[in-house]
């Protein structure tokens, strides 16, 4: 988990734009799948509901009619109407005869007889016995007897026999007339319908129950005969409103017949006091709808799988162009104008990276146009007051006759001026060279102290007029270093020049050297004013030039330092600088041994 | 953007998978519905357990009287189907473990001393005065208490009767034998057994009219396969 954590935070910090494409690919990706699966769930949840009601139902009310047939039926053939008009009984031989007809051609009768009006069984016959071992009853004492000799069809309620379940019917026998003249007994079997029941099958595992008005089972799967619904609260709201359609919130419950959460329907069975119950186990019946949710969740998953891996790529092929737009213009704010960038991606980031091509080279010609000019310039500029400071040394030395004194008064201005531009030019047209690759060195071996000597000589005079002392510390060997000599000499008298210029009054520089085993390094330190940290990132910066009330009326072009690291790189040195403010500042000039 | 907007998406995505796997359903299911009775088989009315009835059961023969040969098969088939019948109308919470003595047992006395003047009604002034003796001779205990099962004695009587008292049942070897009677032995044997555990005839002593379609009733005539026991009945017994 945590390498996880570590893993997608170097994701994100790598590229804030790539992470944020990834994460709208993978929402734009996921999103539709899941609310389109869930809706789906949904609907299908709804009308999976529907339909399982809608079988249960049709499935109740088939088993509902072939209960009302049969009893249709059964009562048809108890329903005799005899011939004459008399109101007697049929004559014996005429019941015997009629009772085996009915028991013949009708295999669910188990017992006939023919009682008359004062309740005495006068035939009798019992499927598998002998009609003389038959014992005729007397009837008139049963309950119904009276109901029925009143002119009522009479079905018991159902009891179960080792055979199966049976009823009792007793039907009164007309003449016709109408007139009631016997009583037609039956022990009917309703073993067709228990089977009918007992083999019926919703889905896998859905069954039927017929319950009678008691809370038992009358028929329904094995062992159900065991179970009574007497206790259960549904059976007797069921029993109260009639039944449930399966639809109901209260229609999905834990039944005992199957000791298993159920869809239940149910109805009552007409002209009886018995429930027919449908009961669909809910693990059966939501088969399909667990295999579609499976099917969505796989699918999302696999979505969201191939998002994490392709989101990345895909916005990575995104940001990959505009990073590298980004490099490029660094490159080019550091001055790399020559490299294009190529973008083939075919659309508007290719014609990005053309424009910044086409950029890169105005900005080359500009470039080159201002070296050109600035060295055309410098040059140009270079041999007239080079001229000019020429002809004024002359005149001030007295060669074109004496000069006045008040007329050498008003060269001094002029001289500097013209010192000062000359300065100006140079430093300007051997920062134009460095530009351009042209400023050249001619190294040698060189003695560094007698050079240093030499300029820390002729900037005493400097330094004097500003009551700032400039020690040199005399190196204890013959220190021989890599350079050119005229160069070494530019770079210290600007290193020192600058110690002094920005130094105050009653300040030092100190000037001194040491040595390692391959190079050598010049330390030129001084408790001028110093720079400020921001001050010192632009030490080296072309016309850069510190400004502040402690710098002000120092002269200066701000191409000295820059000047100076070009021609120790030149010579295959480094300088380095530190500086704190209104402490000083150290340089130190490190150049290869000889 | 960091990190934990990936968390929050990620955290979305799989609480909407959750809800599709887990939250949506056709509904709950209601837990309050039903209740299973369990079964605890008892004498009609009476509080002794009836789960494991062992019928012991006697050919019994006067001193004056012979035994009726092959009255042992009739006895077997009859005391079999019993069993059967027993076992489905008490759904298997109770059942039947008989045993028949391996020979008659001969009665002490005449048969006058066992009969009455009256033999109507079942004769039960035989099974009685059977009991007795069967007692006293100790081929028979008594265990009031019914410690170890319920303990039923079945007479089948050399002479004339059919009558049953808790605890103790008489029948006719003539039902047995009788031609006329063999569709219907085993519902005879059963009314009369069913007496040992409390139940009440369900006919009119005098008339012999029924009241009831079952066993106790109008069903002893019928073969036993047609026959049942009242579901009332078998409330009052515990099932």
């Amino acid at each position: 988990m945590i390498g996880f954590r570590e893993q997608l935070g170097s994701f994100v910090a790598g590229s804030r734009l790539r992470s944020k494409f990834a994460l709208f690919f993978i929402v734009l990706a996921v999103a539709p799948v899941i609310l389109l699966g869930g809706i789906a769930i949904l609907l299908i949840v709804e009308t999976h509901k529907q339909d399982v009601a809608t079988l249960e139902t049709q499935l109740i009310d088939q088993k509902i009619e072939e209960i009302k047939k049969f009893f249709a039926d059964t009562a048809g053939v108890l329903d005799l109407r005899v011939a004459y008009t008399q109101k007697s009984e049929i004559e014996q031989s005429q019941q015997e005869f009629l009772l085996q007809t009915m028991l013949s051609e009708n295999p669910a009768f188990l017992t006939l007889s023919f009682a008359n009006l004062d309740g005495k069984e006068t035939t009798k016959l019992v499927r598998g016995m002998a009609s003389d071992a038959v014992e005729l009853q007397d009837l008139s004492q049963m309950s119904f007897f009276g109901r029925v000799t009143g002119g009522e069809l009479f079905m018991s309620e159902v009891f179960r026999t080792p055979t199966g379940p049976a009823v009792y019917m007793s039907a009164p026998v007309h003449n016709r007339n109408g007139d009631i003249v016997e009583v037609l007994n039956a022990e009917v079997s309703i073993d067709e319908i228990a089977d009918s029941i007992q083999a019926a099958r919703i889905g896998l595992r859905g069954y039927l129950l017929l319950v009678d008005k008691n809370g038992r089972v009358i028929a329904g799967p094995l062992g159900s005969h065991k179970i009574s619904f007497a206790e259960s609260p549904r059976f007797r709201s069921l029993i109260e409103t009639g039944g449930y359609d399966g639809l109901g919130e209260k229609d999905r419950y834990e039944s005992i017949a199957s000791n298993t959460a159920v869809v239940g329907a149910g109805k009552n069975v007409p002209a009886t006091d018995w429930l027919m119950l449908a009961e669909w186990p809910i693990a059966d019946d939501d088969a399909t709808i667990a295999d579609v949710k499976s099917g969505v969740l796989k699918v999302t998953l696999g979505s969201i799988l191939a998002v994490l891996l392709l989101a990345p790529l895909f916005a990575s092929r995104l940001t990959e162009p505009i990073r590298k737009l980004r490099a490029r213009a660094k490159e080019i704010e550091q001055g790399e104008l020559d490299r294009p960038i190529e973008l083939k991606t075919g659309d508007e980031l290719e014609e990005l990276g053309a424009s910044f091509n086409e950029m890169a080279k105005g900005l080359k010609r500009l470039e080159e146009l201002r070296k050109e000019f600035v060295y055309i310039v410098t040059h140009e500029l270079r041999a007239p007051l080079t001229a000019a400071k020429g002809y004024i040394s002359l005149i001030d030395e007295g060669e074109g006759g004496p000069v006045p004194e008040n007329i050498k008064t008003l060269l001094d201005p002029v001289r500097q001026s013209v010192e000062h531009l000359v300065v100006l030019v140079n430093d300007l047209l051997d920062a134009a060279r460095a530009e351009v690759g042209k400023l050249s060195v001619d190294m040698g071996n060189v003695d560094l102290a007698f050079v240093a000597r030499g300029v820390v000589a002729e900037m005493r005079i400097t330094a004097s007029d500003k009551n700032i002392s400039v020690q040199y510390v005399e190196p204890l060997d013959v220190l021989s270093v890599k350079a050119d000599p005229k160069r070494l000499g530019q770079v210290l008298i600007n290193l020192i020049s600058n110690a002094i210029k920005y130094n105050k009054p009653g300040g030092y520089v100190r000037v001194r050297h040491e040595a390692t085993d391959a190079s050598v390094r010049t330390i030129i330190e001084d408790n001028g004013i110093g720079m400020t940290p921001e001050e010192l990132k632009h030490t080296f910066e072309k016309f850069y030039r510190v400004e502040g009330a402690d710098t002000k009326g120092v002269l200066g072009t701000g191409l000295g330092l820059y000047i100076t690291k070009e021609l120790i790189d030149k010579m295959g040195g480094s300088i380095e600088v530190s500086s704190e403010k209104n402490k000083g500042t150290t340089f130190t000039v490190t150049l290869s041994k000889a | 953007m960091s990190s934990k907007y990936y968390y929050v998406v990620f955290g979305a995505i799989l609480g909407a998978c959750f809800w599709i796997y887990f939250g949506i359903s056709a509904g709950s299911v209601a837990t309050d519905q039903m209740r299973r009775v369990v079964a605890n088989p008892h004498v009609y009315d009476a509080k002794q357990d009836i789960a494991v009835i062992k019928l012991k059961t006697f050919y019994f023969v006067p001193k004056n009287k012979r035994p009726e040969p092959n009255w042992e098969q009739a006895l077997e088939r009859a005391l079999k189907e019993l069993a059967n019948f027993h076992q489905s109308q008490f759904a298997g919470t109770s059942i039947i473990r008989y045993e028949v003595a391996a020979t008659s047992t001969a009665g002490l006395y005449d048969n006058l001393t066992y009969d009455t003047q009256d033999t109507s009604h079942g004769n039960p002034a035989a099974l009685l005065s059977i009991r007795d003796e069967l007692l006293r001779r100790e081929l028979v205990k008594s265990d009031p208490a019914q410690s170890d099962g319920y303990n039923a004695i079945l007479i089948i009587y050399e002479g004339v009767g059919a009558a049953g008292t808790p605890g103790f049942a008489l029948l006719s070897r003539k039902f047995l034998t009788d031609k006329q009677y063999e569709a219907i032995v085993s519902s005879l044997l059963a009314h009369e057994f069913y007496h040992t555990l409390g139940m009440r005839d369900d006919y009119d002593i005098e008339g012999g009219r029924p009241h009831g379609f079952d066993i106790m009733g109008m069903a002893r005539t019928m073969p036993l396969p047609y026959a049942f026991i009242k579901p009332e009945v078998l409330k009052r017994m515990g099932i």
